[in-house]
């Protein structure tokens, strides 16, 4: 797929849209086009408008605003849900081609109605907030990724081994994948989507993003540099994620990790240290430059194995407190944690990062003894 | 080499006990654990096509096992634990088994092969670890010391680091003291029992839980226990006054 196009659908319509759009098309990764919604302000009008347009080819996805009755020139009696809810059943019927839609908002707003409103989280591909700043180089290459993993899906059935890029597929938790090894199950083009970007995508395991990929071979990427790009593309490469959207979303096969960790050293990655992993990988890749990872100031262990979502830096478990999710986990997925240092300085606190629940009693009895 | 039918019936038989097992730990202690080492190695033994190796290297479809890899359960029993500075530590087990199926639920050794390899770690001023395993001795091997065919060990450097710090502990071999075997299903009862008593107390609460135990007890711990009964002539079950049992083992349910 060359240059995917976009749809873009908002109640209002001055320079700030305009600014959003250009973000966009001044990258060149997707094209984005306007959609006058004060042409159609029916919702049966909307409706058939997008599935002509969709059934014509017109456009490969959605950039939709999710309060389209809000104060806006162009507002409409519904919101973004109520319009993606009836999209999706349109798809899964196969009336029309499935086709990626992304939701965005202002991040008071996404607060105050998407949060709150969790039945919804399952109909949008992504979510990006209309900041002062929006990160386009990284929103274009995830709905880029989103329009051309849809697109191949549309083009014909496919063995989950090619979707998830991955051949032994059974060496994996059978939970996992088991939803769409159902005979009877029906299973349409945007399970597939939701479950990677979704379940596959947010969590750990079975894939890990490259800070913790990092983080489990005991490196500081900062310090190491050029040799942790050289080792990550080099030496961990059969073990990148290669499936559905792994333009947009880079990721590694947790068990891969381990597995050419082992076979490089013959040693078991997580009851190392840090400096015993580096000195290891340094040893037996003579990539020499590779530097390891040292813990937050108020952590003292060294065998990492996730991050701290507030800092960004390598974590031991062990060390950490899981962190509040709005949804529950599926039993093979692993926690995300803040380190102490963060939750002491309520790092991340406006995004959202806060330590669970069960965690409580345990900070206030470290903070007594920190007193 | 696809494994035959019945074979392969009497492993998906041990693969449900172990899925049943998961279920039970996923309900007690809900997201405290990560049950994919069990559910990779239940997977692993409903593979027709996979037949789990020896040390040996030998290949026999009537083998059976499993291996769990990095099973961790929370340490809970932090009162006990020296240095005091530990507040939070975790137990992990690494465990290999291999087994005959033709000896399964005979009054036989269940096993050819296992090794219940058990790693604690701590977080207090530093970081501190401990280990120790249960193994089933080879006893092709030529050895010094006289081994039980099942026995425990110690390590207080399980991680075999080149800078361990010893500390004022002297350390030699523990003695290779008898332990009955331990699988998954029984391992569990033993290493809650010992290092997460409440969960141990809530899963003795589980019909299932106890079902399996006894299942498992029937076929792993009463040929080993009637086997060293037997030493002495006639076994005399009709005079055995020593009550109850509990006293002597706990987790036998």
């Amino acid at each position: 797929m060359n240059k995917p196009k976009y749809l873009y659908i908002d109640d209002e319509n001055d320079s700030s849209i305009t600014s959003i759009i250009n973000g966009f098309n001044d990258l060149g990764i997707i094209e984005v086009e306007h959609f006058p919604l004060s042409v159609f302000q029916e919702f049966g009008k909307l409706k058939n408008e997008l599935i002509q347009r969709r059934k014509n080819n017109a456009f490969d996805g959605l950039i939709i605003d999710l309060r389209l009755d809000g104060d806006g020139p162009d507002r409409v009696d519904f919101n973004a849900t109520s319009i993606t809810q009836e999209l999706r059943s349109l798809t899964a019927r196969g009336d029309i081609n499935a086709f990626p839609i992304i939701l965005c908002s202002t991040e008071p707003k996404i607060r105050e109605t998407y949060d709150a409103d969790k039945s919804s989280h399952d109909l949008f591909d992504y979510k990006f907030e209309k900041s002062i700043e929006p990160n386009f180089p990284k929103f274009s290459q995830k709905v880029f990724s989103l329009a051309n993993g849809y697109h191949w899906l549309n083009s014909g059935k496919r063995p989950l081994s090619e979707i998830f890029g991955r051949d032994d597929l059974n060496s994996i938790d059978p939970r996992i994948l088991e939803r769409f090894l159902e005979a009877e199950s029906k299973v349409v083009i945007y399970d597939f989507a939701h479950f990677a970007v979704k379940n596959l995508f947010h969590n750990p395991n079975p894939l890990i993003k490259e800070k913790i990929v990092a983080a489990r071979l005991g490196i500081d990427i900062e310090a190491s540099g050029e040799y942790w790009s050289t080792l990550i593309s080099d030496v961990f490469n059969s073990v990148k994620y290669k499936g559905l959207f792994s333009e947009g979303w880079s990721r590694w096969w947790a068990d891969g990790i381990i597995s050419v960790f082992k076979s490089l050293t013959d040693k078991k990655l997580s009851f190392l240290t840090a400096e015993e992993r580096v000195a290891l990988l340094n040893e037996k890749t003579n990539i020499k430059g590779l530097v390891a990872a040292k813990p937050l100031p108020l952590s003292k262990s060294t065998e990492f194995w996730a991050i701290c979502e507030g800092y960004k830096k390598p974590l031991d478990p062990l060390e950490g407190f899981r962190i509040y999710s709005s949804y529950e986990l599926k039993p093979w997925q692993e926690s995300k944690y803040l380190s102490l240092d963060a939750v002491l300085e309520r790092v991340g606190i406006e995004k959202g990062l806060r330590p669970h629940q069960s965690e409580l009693k345990r900070i206030e009895t470290i903070k007594q003894s920190l007193a | 080499m696809a494994v035959s039918k019945s074979i392969m019936h009497f492993r998906e038989e041990r693969a449900r006990e172990l899925e049943r097992m998961a279920k039970l730990l996923e309900k007690i202690f809900g997201a405290d654990i990560a049950t994919t080492p069990i559910y990779t190695a239940l997977k692993e033994l409903k593979n027709e096509n996979s037949i789990p190796s020896l040390k040996s290297g030998a290949i026999n479809q009537n083998v059976w096992g499993y291996d769990i890899e990095d099973f961790e359960i929370p340490l809970d029993t932090l009162k006990h634990v020296k240095p005091s500075s530990i507040d939070k530590g975790k137990v992990i087990l690494n465990l290999k088994v291999r087994g005959d199926v033709n000896t399964w639920g005979d009054m036989n050794d269940p096993f050819l092969e296992l090794n219940f390899k058990v790693d604690i770690k701590g977080i207090g001023d530093k970081v501190y670890h401990f280990g120790f395993h249960i193994d089933r001795h080879d006893l092709t091997l030529p050895n010094a010391e006289p081994h039980p065919v099942y026995h425990i060990q110690y390590n207080v450097n399980p991680n075999n680091s080149k800078t361990f710090d010893y500390g004022e502990i002297m350390f030699i071999d523990t003695p290779r003291l008898l332990h009955f075997p331990l699988d998954f299903i029984l391992g569990i009862g033993f290493l809650t029992s010992n290092f997460f008593p409440a969960a141990f107390g809530y899963l003795c609460d589980e019909r299932e839980f106890v079902k399996l135990n006894n299942q498992y007890q029937e076929i792993i711990w009463k040929p080993y226990y009637h086997t060293l009964a037997n030493h002495w002539k006639p076994f005399e079950q009709g005079s055995i006054t020593w009550k109850p049992t509990l006293h002597l083992c706990p987790t036998l349910l």
